[in-house]
């Protein structure tokens, strides 16, 4: 056994004394959690929105005053020609168009378009036009009530009663306020309550994008590992070392202690940045971590035992790190949450360990998994690194 | 100019035979470029499965017989609208028990449950000023935010529909009174005209691209942004895997000998660029005709297609050399080079494609030569001409000619 241990600790050296596998293992992931985060937490900046209105009455009025009360958008009045431009380079995250009569359409009942101008498959339109959608919704509303409440009110006593297409100013005007001092305290309210969730947790960007990218470079951290293996091959080192006392079956344990040791070290860096630097609840329940933990290491390691052992180059290794890890990236959610996706993707994401392991994390960190929650993520672990392990021990070969 | 070729030919061929390299160019971003279609509904526009919503209705509906008006329920009226026709796309609900519905959530299968209280519907249509508060509570899974987040938009909707019927209600009340008419008619028929107005906000918000040069563009579906974006990344790849034959030749001796013979070092060093940019060239263009036919991706203009690839091209094959002519052995070459892509890619958008479009990200995306190009991809998805794409192309290109100053300057030392 302690020659395993002395095979292990030969590959830490080597990739401690590697400084470009702490790009990999350590900055990258750090880098990219703080830019996932950033970008799918909203962040704080307000959206710049360029805004042209073809209309100046009172409820174009409202609503763009509305919009520049609006914690969401930043209001930037332009011209059409500017705020198409502005959208295009990237400048504005959307612009607004209050089409020409919105005002009297709006005060007359009728429908009304508003236009949200943005590039396809921006997060950033989508917001603006929730924004958009619910102060100009809200207005509609105040309208509407007080169109509805003016005419079912009708005149004074002796005075011709009235429709809603026809209504005077003077009952608009005594309906309206009433409406708006209504709707401004509204008695049915909505209660959000996230299950699970710890005393005034709020779930953050970083909550999704920390374990996302623990998954996504627990892989490429196996590169230099990987490479050393390939290499030993080539130099005839592994066929060298079967000469002296060390057993086929030592040297295997020695090479994926060290991919499980090294990839557990970088769980722990990584997820003490992430409980530290970026707030995300990853104690709540240490005992679960921990196994959570120990299921990733130990799909990371056999898996990279089986790929030094199938390929043959540095190049190949380094082609299949990259492709696997992106595609099980995706496939797991570690680049987006797998509730937006459909049910076939979700299923086979799910085939795969990592999925499973994510759920786990993000369970503990959002909802307070405990040791019997994480159970299933554990078993399908234990399941694929058994399978990797017999593949790898398989195919392992000491020269090529 | 022969052996310069000559050079660019032998070296095309290696590549062409090596496995992993063509992996990493061609089928990387062909297969994520179709693994996040597959994700996102087969490749068009982006749209998202329907969120699974329970809920467990409470309410006690309100018996209003003096206006003839067997009863009513605003619960219901809330559950309606969630199990509108409209939405049957966006919302999936299940009616449950409140223990079933939340267990529903504990569970995981479902993204929310709305708990509507048993005291909804008689402070909804009590037009007393003195009603207490009621609220409808939306017990969501915090790991399917999303899935909560389109369920609370929606459910805010219905709220707001219902408080505007009780503020038409209200004002109706007054009104009536101070002008000496019957208080309970005027509160029905406002309800009843709020609720004929439509049943909805009456304000519609579409969305529409940005026009290019005063000309209506198209909207660009999902996949060929995503798969511009994994061109241009993988295109850096591409380029690194044929520079490396450098350092390759190198190790092995061959580069000095080369050095040795009649080439002068220029056109030997002219050749490695050749094959660089040839091979990368190569590579987009396979990719484009390869979206064109899998992902039926319009790429837009001839024209516009052709300058993105050639400025792609030359920033690709310039920045591979210039990595290549800062590290000493291949192995360094691989884990620099994939960091160097990597950050780029992740600041440039290739990742993120136009998500981030208007904040700080954009600006940060317009310091990188592949944010650039994935602007002037996005202008030729959009229909955009040759002038829309003079910025995305020239940018690029200045990058390319730093690059290659630098990458010459570095072999010139190295090669004395």
């Amino acid at each position: 056994m302690k020659r395993v241990w002395t095979l292990a600790g030969k590959d830490l050296l080597e990739t401690r004394r590697d400084r470009l596998s702490l790009l990999f293992t350590l900055v990258m992931p750090l880098v990219f959690t703080a830019f996932f985060g950033l970008l799918f937490g909203g962040g704080s900046d307000r959206l710049p929105l360029a805004v042209w209105s073809g209309d100046t009455g009172p409820a174009a009025t409202q609503l763009l005053g509305a919009l520049e009360r609006s914690d969401v958008v930043a209001v930037h009045r332009m011209t059409k020609a500017d705020a198409e431009k502005a959208v295009d380079d990237g400048r504005q995250a959307a612009a607004l168009e209050v089409p020409a009569g919105f005002s009297g359409d709006l005060a007359a009942g009728k429908p009304v378009t508003l236009t949200v101008v943005g590039v396809s498959g921006s997060t950033g339109v989508q917001a603006v036009q929730t924004e958009v959608s619910s102060l100009a919704g809200r207005q509609a509303v105040l309208e509407r009530a007080a169109q509805a409440a003016a005419a079912a009110a009708g005149k004074p006593i002796g005075q011709p009663q009235t429709s809603v297409a026809n209504l005077t100013a003077a009952a608009l005007a005594m309906a309206r306020p009433l409406a708006q001092q209504s709707l401004a305290h509204p008695v049915a309210t909505l209660r959000v309550v996230q299950a699970g969730a710890a005393a005034g947790q709020v779930p953050t960007g970083f909550d999704l994008s920390s374990p996302g990218m623990l998954i996504n470079f627990i892989m490429f951290s196996l590169l230099t590992a990987g490479i050393a293996l390939i290499q030993e091959r080539q130099n005839f080192t592994l066929l060298r070392l079967m000469t002296t006392q060390v057993h086929r079956w030592e040297l295997i344990a020695g090479k994926v202690a060290g991919m499980f040791i090294l990839t557990f070290v970088q769980q722990i860096i990584l997820i003490a940045a992430g409980q530290f630097l970026f707030g995300v609840d990853y104690l709540r329940d240490p005992a679960a971590l921990l196994l959570m933990m120990i299921a990733t290491s130990l799909v990371a390691s056999t898996l990279g035992l089986l790929l030094a052992s199938l390929l043959k180059s540095e190049q190949a290794l380094i082609a299949t790190v990259v492709i696997t890890s992106m595609a099980v990236s995706a496939l797991s959610g570690a680049w987006f949450p797998l509730e937006i996706t459909g049910p076939a993707f979700r299923f086979v994401g799910h085939l795969l360990p990592t999925a499973w392991i994510l759920d786990g994390l993000r369970g503990i960190i959002l909802r307070g998994f405990g040791v019997a929650d994480v159970m299933p993520a554990l078993v399908v672990a234990l399941a694929w690194s058994a399978g990797l392990f017999v593949l790898a021990v398989w195919r392992f070969r000491l020269t090529d | 100019m022969s052996r310069i070729f000559a050079i660019a030919w032998k070296d095309l061929r290696s590549t062409m035979r090596n496995v992993p390299a063509l992996a990493m160019m061609l089928a990387a971003p062909l297969a994520l470029s179709a693994l996040l279609g597959f994700a996102f509904g087969g490749g068009g526009n982006f749209s998202i499965s329907a969120t699974k919503v329970a809920v467990a209705d409470l309410d006690a509906p309100v018996f209003t017989s003096s206006s003839g008006v067997a009863s009513s329920s605003a619960g219901q009226t809330v559950v309606g609208i969630l199990k509108s026709p409209q939405l049957k796309d966006i919302l999936q609900v299940s009616e449950k028990p409140i223990a079933a519905a939340r267990r529903s959530v504990d569970g995981g299968k479902a993204a929310a449950a709305v708990i509507i209280p048993a005291d909804f519907s008689s402070v909804i249509f009590s037009t007393s000023s003195t009603t207490p508060r009621t609220a409808i509570e939306l017990y969501e899974n915090p790991t399917q935010g999303i899935g909560g987040s389109i369920t609370e938009s929606i459910v805010d909707q219905a709220l707001l529909e219902l408080n505007g019927a009780r503020a038409a209600a209200q004002a109706a009340a007054a009104v009536a009174t101070a002008n000496g008419r019957s208080h309970d008619q005027a509160v029905q028929k406002a309800i009843k005209t709020f609720v004929g107005q439509g049943g909805s906000s009456g304000v519609a918000v579409v969305q529409r691209p940005p026009q290019l040069g005063g000309k209506k563009s198209k909207d660009v579906g999902i996949t060929g942004l995503v798969l511009a974006g994994m061109m241009v990344f993988f295109m850096f790849f591409g380029a690194s895997n044929v520079a490396r034959t450098i350092l390759t030749e190198e190790r092995n001796g061959t580069l000095p000998r080369l050095f040795t013979t009649p080439t002068p070092r220029r056109v030997i060093l002219g050749g490695k660029f050749a094959s660089t940019y040839l091979t990368v060239l190569a590579q987009a263009v396979i990719i484009v005709v390869a979206g064109r036919l899998f992902f039926a991706i319009d790429w837009g203009a001839l024209d516009v297609v052709a300058l993105l690839i050639l400025a792609a091209a030359a920033v690709a094959s310039s920045l591979g050399l210039l990595v290549i002519s800062i590290v000493r052995t291949p192995a360094q070459a691989g884990a620099i080079g994939a960091g160097v892509y990597l950050v780029l890619g992740l600041l440039g958008g290739s990742f993120t494609g136009t998500a981030q479009s208007g904040t700080t990200y954009a600006t940060v995306e317009r310091l990188t030569p592949n944010g650039w190009l994935l602007v002037g991809w996005d202008r030729a998805l959009r229909g955009g001409g040759a002038a829309d794409i003079v910025w995305p192309v020239l940018i690029p290109l200045v990058f390319a000619v730093v690059f290659f100053a630098l990458a010459v300057f570095r072999f010139r030392r190295r090669f004395a």
